[in-house]
């Protein structure tokens, strides 16, 4: 199996089976357009974005889905769930926060959409239920609005709801 | 931690995989969260009503965040409050900016449905005004709409009396714009013209004629699946044209309200009508005691299939006129409804000078229960006898869907008895609903509950796998 090799911002250097390396559509073009052969082997593919501790866990999460079959169209029309994340991925993102938020980024800088489908959904499902302060909370996200933004948003809100 | 700066195509994504009030709450924790919460459409569907005391911030608010995405409005209004027009001029005129819109119903709030029947004198003080404002910022802008849309699959505009006379106008833009022909699939014309012998209102005659036209009329539209009409304006020439040209196999149902008798229709127009729309089921709505269902009053045909029958106070029903409607429908009657909160059923029935062929005294409700196998909806609301209810509980068991009566109206001596038989006969837990009865029926109440029986009947649209043009 041929590899190309992924490097992290931090140096790291991860020799990745090219099939593998592939899932992410970002990659993909990168291999495409500098039009690397089977056997450039030594060609280094630089991450400027990633860490080596995230891009380890965005290629073990890869190996793993690797036979995975194309995730279906975008269809605007269905109710999107998000109950039904695989045992697997909800171990795999059993992780603190911060790391899921580089897990997200790398998976968008990335464009692996498999990845950030079911880290998004675990994102949705933490925010379910809760009020604005708590989401606040559990993501460490600060309130920079003023008395009247909070006043407008809260109108807002109920108009919304209003039936 | 910077969950506040995460990408604003992620937090799209994000958003689009949460209910509406969760990505409500999301939103409100920081301004970043903020900003693109109405970029992914958090409301498709929109039930607006126009009242004397409706924020137009709101209004605005909503037409800014959500028209552009916008599938389907119902738009309730009072067409005799000056403001409700002024609003209902801009939501309607910002449908220009809904290009997905595919359902739009009109509605008219209860308190106009009174003015609008019953006392047109009090608007006609200043009526050219009132003419020009409702035809300004009601009408006009409607047949702008119905003019431009390109996917219109649903429209419903229930008429009152007073707009009757706009009918014509709508209609015809609704059958010459020829996108519609190819798009609608729900129809929904029936009116609310109802009017009561004391209150007679001169007028409440609808002018369909280019719609009903036989030539260029509903047979236009090719993919109509369900239409709402009043019986008054149907004929045999009508009926031969419903569904003539229609690519997916005919109507599937039809809804008719009749306020009156109608001479123009027979056996063999339904039983044309039926040749031609195979899968078609009726809804057949009597509203108002002008309504008599004596053998001369042409509303019930052996021909049609009747599934949903209700009787709102309607006196001088006659026994064996619906027990004929039964004996013909028992394969295809799901719902009967039968609401006369003022007489007693029997009086009712025999209110006219008894005929000589009257001979048959066997209660419809019992006859039906018994006969009609699909029969799984009975609501009564008139004096009747416990017993009768338990029969009719262990005749159809819990196939009965639902028996719903007031308990005001139950004569029994114990109810706790009653519930406890009638629960047993349908294998689950019973009771009488607790509605309060008045002897005299208040015009609101009938009105609303028309057009509750309207609603219920359009609720459930054919949504239709349109073939790809």
């Amino acid at each position: 199996m041929p590899v190309v090799r992924l490097q992290s911002v931090d140096g790291e250097v991860f020799p990745v089976d090219v099939e593998i390396a592939r899932m992410s559509f970002a990659i993909r073009n990168m291999l495409d357009d500098l039009g690397v052969q089977d056997n450039d082997a030594e060609e280094v593919i630089p991450l400027p974005n990633v860490t080596g501790p995230i891009l380890r866990k965005v290629i073990e999460w890869c190996t793993h889905h690797k036979d995975d079959p194309p995730p279906p169209e975008e269809d605007d029309t269905r109710e999107k769930r998000t109950d039904d994340i695989p045992a697997w991925d909800q171990e795999f993102l059993r992780v603190d926060q911060a790391v899921l938020f580089d897990i997200i980024l790398a998976a968008n800088y990335l464009d692996i959409k498999g990845l950030l489908d079911v880290t998004c959904k675990t994102v949705a499902n933490m925010i379910k239920g809760k009020t604005p302060e708590e989401i606040r909370k559990l993501f460490n996200i600060k309130n920079d609005f003023t008395p009247a933004e909070e006043e407008q948003i809260r109108k807002e809100n109920e108009w919304c709801e209003e039936k | 931690m910077e969950w506040e700066s995460i990408p604003t195509v992620v937090l799209l994504k994000i958003y689009g995989l949460l209910p509406g009030p969760d990505r409500l709450s999301a939103s409100a924790t920081c301004r970043n969260w903020r900003c693109p919460v109405f970029q992914v459409p958090l409301i498709k569907h929109l039930n607006l009503s126009l009242k004397n005391d409706t924020d137009p911030e709101r209004i605005h608010f909503l037409i800014d965040m959500f028209f552009w995405k916008l599938e389907s409005l119902k738009l309730e209004v009072d067409p005799s409050v000056e403001y409700c027009l002024e609003l209902a001029q801009q939501v309607l005129t910002s449908l220009e900016d809904s290009p997905k819109l595919h359902t739009l119903k009109i509605r008219f709030s209860d308190n106009s449905l009174v003015r609008n029947c019953f006392h047109p004198r009090n608007i006609d003080q200043d009526s050219v005004v009132h003419r020009i404002l409702i035809y300004r910022n009601l009408i006009s802008p409607l047949l702008a709409v119905m003019n431009t849309k390109n996917c219109l699959e649903t429209f419903s505009f229930p008429l009152v009396n007073k707009l009757a006379s706009y009918s014509d106008r709508l209609y015809t833009s609704l059958a010459e714009n020829t996108r519609h022909w190819y798009t609608i699939s729900n129809l929904f014309l029936a009116t609310l013209r109802i009017t009561f012998p004391d209150n007679a209102v001169q007028e409440n005659t609808l002018q369909l004629d280019q719609l009903l036209d036989p030539n260029f009329g509903i047979r236009r539209f090719a993919f109509l699946q369900m239409l709402s009409i009043d019986h008054d304006v149907l004929t045999d020439e009508v009926l031969a044209t419903i569904g003539m040209n229609n690519v997916v196999g005919g109507l599937k149902k039809m809804t008719i309200v009749a306020i009156k008798p109608n001479m123009f229709v027979t056996n063999a127009g339904w039983s044309y009508f039926v040749a031609q729309n195979p899968e078609c089921k009726i809804r057949l709505t009597l509203i108002g005691s002008e309504v008599t269902m004596d053998q001369g009053s042409n509303l019930i045909m052996r021909a049609m299939p009747i599934t949903h029958f209700r009787a709102l106070y309607c006196r001088g029903l006659r026994m064996a006129c619906l027990n004929s409607l039964i004996r013909w429908n028992e394969n295809t009657l799901e719902h009967l409804e039968l609401v006369n909160e003022n007489v007693i059923w029997m009086n009712s029935i025999l209110e006219g000078v008894p005929e000589e062929e009257e001979t048959e005294f066997l209660d419809p409700v019992i006859f039906a229960a018994w006969r009609c196998q699909h029969l799984r909806v009975i609501k009564i609301s008139y004096r009747y006898f416990g017993e009768s209810l338990i029969g009719i509980a262990r005749l159809r068991g819990p196939k009965l869907f639902e028996l719903d009566i007031p308990k005001s109206q139950i004569v029994y001596n114990s109810m706790t008895q009653l519930s406890q038989e009638i629960s047993k006969a349908l294998g689950r837990p019973w009771k009488a609903s607790e509605n309060s009865f008045k002897r005299t029926p208040t015009l609101q109440k009938i009105l609303k509950k028309s057009m509750q029986c309207i609603e219920a009947d359009e609720a459930d649209r054919q949504h239709l796998a349109r073939p790809s043009a």
